[in-house]
Protein backbone atom coordinates (compact mmCIF):
# COMPACT_ATOMS: atom_id res chain seq x y z
CA UNK A 1 0.00 0.00 0.00
CA UNK A 2 1.71 3.31 -0.97
CA UNK A 3 2.23 5.78 1.79
CA UNK A 4 -0.15 8.56 1.74
CA UNK A 5 2.36 10.75 3.49
CA UNK A 6 2.85 14.44 2.29
CA UNK A 7 6.12 13.07 1.17
CA UNK A 8 4.64 10.92 -1.43
CA UNK A 9 2.38 13.82 -2.17
CA UNK A 10 4.79 16.06 -2.84
CA UNK A 11 6.60 13.05 -5.02
CA UNK A 12 3.57 13.18 -6.98
CA UNK A 13 3.10 16.87 -7.26
CA UNK A 14 6.42 17.08 -8.46
CA UNK A 15 6.12 14.42 -11.19
CA UNK A 16 2.81 16.38 -12.45
CA UNK A 17 5.24 19.47 -12.65
CA UNK A 18 7.64 18.12 -14.54
CA UNK A 19 5.55 16.23 -16.88
CA UNK A 20 3.51 19.54 -17.98
CA UNK A 21 6.33 21.35 -17.90
CA UNK A 22 5.82 24.38 -19.97
CA UNK A 23 2.45 24.07 -20.17
CA UNK A 24 0.69 27.80 -20.50
CA UNK A 25 -2.79 26.73 -19.34
CA UNK A 26 -1.51 25.42 -16.05
CA UNK A 27 -1.21 28.84 -13.75
CA UNK A 28 -0.74 26.65 -10.01
CA UNK A 29 -0.45 23.06 -8.58
CA UNK A 30 -1.40 22.06 -5.54
CA UNK A 31 -1.50 18.95 -3.53
CA UNK A 32 -3.76 17.40 -0.28
CA UNK A 33 -3.29 13.80 2.04
CA UNK A 34 -6.89 12.25 2.59
CA UNK A 35 -6.79 8.86 4.09
CA UNK A 36 -5.50 5.97 1.55
CA UNK A 37 -4.91 8.76 -1.07
CA UNK A 38 -3.79 12.20 -2.53
CA UNK A 39 -5.13 14.80 -4.51
CA UNK A 40 -3.55 17.04 -6.66
CA UNK A 41 -5.70 20.23 -7.61
CA UNK A 42 -4.35 21.77 -11.05
CA UNK A 43 -5.92 25.87 -11.38
CA UNK A 44 -5.85 26.05 -15.14
CA UNK A 45 -5.85 29.59 -16.93
CA UNK A 46 -10.41 29.71 -18.09
CA UNK A 47 -10.14 27.74 -20.54
CA UNK A 48 -12.65 25.47 -22.28
CA UNK A 49 -13.55 22.09 -22.19
CA UNK A 50 -11.77 20.49 -24.52
CA UNK A 51 -8.27 22.29 -23.68
CA UNK A 52 -8.73 21.68 -19.79
CA UNK A 53 -9.44 17.95 -20.74
CA UNK A 54 -6.07 17.60 -22.50
CA UNK A 55 -4.19 18.42 -19.02
CA UNK A 56 -5.29 15.14 -18.11
CA UNK A 57 -3.29 13.61 -20.73
CA UNK A 58 0.04 14.78 -18.01
CA UNK A 59 -1.58 12.35 -15.54
CA UNK A 60 -0.91 9.17 -17.67
CA UNK A 61 3.16 9.85 -16.43
CA UNK A 62 2.02 9.62 -13.12
CA UNK A 63 0.56 5.84 -13.75
CA UNK A 64 3.25 5.00 -15.81
CA UNK A 65 5.90 5.85 -13.01
CA UNK A 66 4.10 5.21 -9.38
CA UNK A 67 2.40 1.99 -11.27
CA UNK A 68 -0.79 3.08 -8.59
CA UNK A 69 -3.86 4.92 -8.38
CA UNK A 70 -4.46 6.06 -5.12
CA UNK A 71 -4.65 9.93 -6.43
CA UNK A 72 -6.93 11.97 -7.98
CA UNK A 73 -6.16 14.34 -10.14
CA UNK A 74 -9.16 17.43 -10.49
CA UNK A 75 -8.87 20.52 -12.84
CA UNK A 76 -9.57 23.77 -11.19
CA UNK A 77 -11.26 25.63 -14.57
CA UNK A 78 -11.64 29.07 -12.95
CA UNK A 79 -14.48 29.92 -15.83
CA UNK A 80 -16.45 27.04 -13.96
CA UNK A 81 -15.99 29.33 -10.20
CA UNK A 82 -17.63 32.06 -9.06
CA UNK A 83 -14.24 32.71 -6.69
CA UNK A 84 -11.93 31.86 -9.86
CA UNK A 85 -11.43 28.55 -8.18
CA UNK A 86 -9.62 29.37 -5.00
CA UNK A 87 -12.29 27.70 -2.54
CA UNK A 88 -11.75 24.29 -4.58
CA UNK A 89 -8.63 23.91 -3.39
CA UNK A 90 -7.99 22.16 0.37
CA UNK A 91 -7.08 25.00 2.95
CA UNK A 92 -4.03 22.24 3.98
CA UNK A 93 -2.90 21.78 0.14
CA UNK A 94 0.39 22.38 -0.18
CA UNK A 95 1.56 24.40 -3.34
CA UNK A 96 4.23 22.48 -5.47
CA UNK A 97 6.58 24.61 -7.79
CA UNK A 98 5.32 24.06 -11.69
CA UNK A 99 8.94 24.91 -12.50
CA UNK A 100 11.57 22.18 -10.88
CA UNK A 101 15.34 23.63 -10.12
CA UNK B 1 -23.59 -11.37 -20.25
CA UNK B 2 -24.00 -11.64 -16.53
CA UNK B 3 -27.03 -9.97 -15.17
CA UNK B 4 -24.73 -7.47 -12.83
CA UNK B 5 -23.19 -6.61 -15.50
CA UNK B 6 -26.46 -6.03 -17.41
CA UNK B 7 -28.14 -3.47 -14.49
CA UNK B 8 -25.10 -1.76 -14.14
CA UNK B 9 -25.74 -0.98 -18.18
CA UNK B 10 -29.25 -0.15 -17.84
CA UNK B 11 -28.35 2.21 -14.98
CA UNK B 12 -25.60 4.28 -17.20
CA UNK B 13 -28.10 4.17 -19.09
CA UNK B 14 -31.32 5.48 -17.38
CA UNK B 15 -28.31 8.19 -16.52
CA UNK B 16 -27.45 9.24 -19.22
CA UNK B 17 -31.21 9.20 -20.52
CA UNK B 18 -32.21 11.47 -17.35
CA UNK B 19 -29.04 14.08 -18.30
CA UNK B 20 -30.55 14.02 -22.20
CA UNK B 21 -34.09 15.12 -20.67
CA UNK B 22 -32.80 18.04 -18.48
CA UNK B 23 -30.73 19.49 -21.51
CA UNK B 24 -33.86 19.28 -23.83
CA UNK B 25 -35.51 21.63 -21.51
CA UNK B 26 -34.43 24.77 -22.26
CA UNK B 27 -36.81 27.09 -19.36
CA UNK B 28 -35.73 24.71 -15.75
CA UNK B 29 -35.41 26.70 -13.08
CA UNK B 30 -33.48 26.70 -11.40
CA UNK B 31 -30.91 25.72 -13.94
CA UNK B 32 -29.64 21.88 -13.86
CA UNK B 33 -26.96 22.10 -15.54
CA UNK B 34 -24.12 21.42 -12.78
CA UNK B 35 -26.76 18.72 -11.49
CA UNK B 36 -26.60 16.68 -15.04
CA UNK B 37 -22.33 16.70 -14.62
CA UNK B 38 -23.07 14.95 -11.62
CA UNK B 39 -25.71 12.60 -13.13
CA UNK B 40 -23.40 12.06 -16.47
CA UNK B 41 -20.13 11.30 -14.35
CA UNK B 42 -22.25 8.33 -12.41
CA UNK B 43 -23.76 7.18 -15.65
CA UNK B 44 -19.68 6.84 -16.64
CA UNK B 45 -18.98 5.46 -13.00
CA UNK B 46 -22.11 2.57 -13.89
CA UNK B 47 -20.57 1.99 -17.19
CA UNK B 48 -17.24 1.02 -15.94
CA UNK B 49 -18.57 -0.95 -13.05
CA UNK B 50 -20.28 -2.94 -15.89
CA UNK B 51 -17.14 -3.63 -17.64
CA UNK B 52 -15.21 -4.06 -14.52
CA UNK B 53 -17.71 -6.90 -13.16
CA UNK B 54 -17.95 -8.81 -16.64
CA UNK B 55 -14.46 -8.72 -17.28
CA UNK B 56 -12.84 -9.46 -13.86
CA UNK B 57 -15.94 -9.81 -11.37
CA UNK B 58 -14.42 -6.68 -10.04
CA UNK B 59 -16.65 -4.78 -8.00
CA UNK B 60 -15.21 -0.98 -6.95
CA UNK B 61 -15.62 0.17 -4.02
CA UNK B 62 -14.21 3.58 -3.93
CA UNK B 63 -13.00 5.99 -6.95
CA UNK B 64 -9.47 4.97 -6.59
CA UNK B 65 -10.25 1.35 -7.00
CA UNK B 66 -12.85 2.67 -10.11
CA UNK B 67 -10.19 5.05 -11.80
CA UNK B 68 -7.31 2.45 -11.49
CA UNK B 69 -9.51 0.03 -13.38
CA UNK B 70 -9.82 2.59 -15.72
CA UNK B 71 -5.98 3.67 -16.51
CA UNK B 72 -4.45 0.14 -16.19
CA UNK B 73 -7.06 -1.91 -18.60
CA UNK B 74 -5.94 -1.19 -21.94
CA UNK B 75 -9.35 -1.00 -23.74
CA UNK B 76 -10.93 0.91 -20.88
CA UNK B 77 -7.73 3.18 -20.67
CA UNK B 78 -8.92 4.58 -24.09
CA UNK B 79 -10.86 6.53 -22.52
CA UNK B 80 -9.52 7.74 -19.01
CA UNK B 81 -9.08 11.76 -19.87
CA UNK B 82 -12.49 11.53 -20.85
CA UNK B 83 -13.41 9.81 -17.42
CA UNK B 84 -11.39 11.96 -15.73
CA UNK B 85 -12.72 15.27 -16.96
CA UNK B 86 -16.53 13.82 -15.66
CA UNK B 87 -15.05 12.76 -12.60
CA UNK B 88 -13.44 16.29 -11.79
CA UNK B 89 -16.75 18.48 -12.64
CA UNK B 90 -19.27 15.65 -11.19
CA UNK B 91 -16.88 16.07 -7.66
CA UNK B 92 -16.87 20.15 -7.75
CA UNK B 93 -20.52 20.06 -8.68
CA UNK B 94 -21.33 17.76 -5.46
CA UNK B 95 -18.89 19.84 -3.14
CA UNK B 96 -18.22 23.01 -3.90
CA UNK B 97 -20.94 26.07 -3.44
CA UNK B 98 -19.45 28.43 -5.63
CA UNK B 99 -18.74 25.55 -8.95
CA UNK B 100 -21.28 26.53 -11.90
CA UNK B 101 -21.58 25.09 -15.36
CA UNK B 102 -22.99 26.45 -18.39
CA UNK B 103 -25.54 23.93 -20.60
CA UNK B 104 -23.04 24.72 -23.49
CA UNK B 105 -20.68 23.00 -21.28
CA UNK B 106 -22.95 20.33 -19.88
CA UNK B 107 -23.95 19.35 -23.43
CA UNK B 108 -20.06 19.19 -24.42
CA UNK B 109 -19.67 16.39 -21.08
CA UNK B 110 -22.73 14.87 -22.98
CA UNK B 111 -21.93 14.58 -26.41
CA UNK B 112 -18.20 14.16 -26.64
CA UNK B 113 -17.37 12.91 -22.52
CA UNK B 114 -19.82 10.35 -21.60
CA UNK B 115 -19.93 9.31 -25.41
CA UNK B 116 -16.12 8.13 -25.65
CA UNK B 117 -16.56 6.79 -22.34
CA UNK B 118 -20.35 4.75 -23.25
CA UNK B 119 -18.50 3.57 -26.59
CA UNK B 120 -15.27 2.52 -25.60
CA UNK B 121 -17.14 0.61 -22.34
CA UNK B 122 -19.66 -1.01 -25.11
CA UNK B 123 -17.40 -1.79 -27.92
CA UNK B 124 -14.93 -3.69 -24.79
CA UNK B 125 -17.93 -5.65 -23.86
CA UNK B 126 -18.83 -6.70 -27.78
CA UNK B 127 -22.16 -4.73 -27.50
CA UNK B 128 -23.51 -2.42 -30.43
CA UNK B 129 -22.32 1.23 -29.23
CA UNK B 130 -25.83 3.21 -28.42
CA UNK B 131 -26.81 5.63 -30.81
CA UNK B 132 -28.73 8.80 -29.84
Amino acid sequence: MALTTQTYAEQLGRAFAEAARGEENIVELWVSTRPGGVDLWVLTQPIDMAAEKMLYRFTDTLYARFKTADFQVYTVNPRHFRDGGRSAIPGHAVQIPLQIA
Amino acid sequence: MDQKTLDHLRIAQRNRELARSLLAQSELEPEPWEWVAVILFYAAVHYVNAYLWERYHVAPTNHDQRTHGVRYDSALSVCSSSYDILKAHGFHARYNEGFTLSELDARSLLNSELRAVEATVMQALGQPIPTW
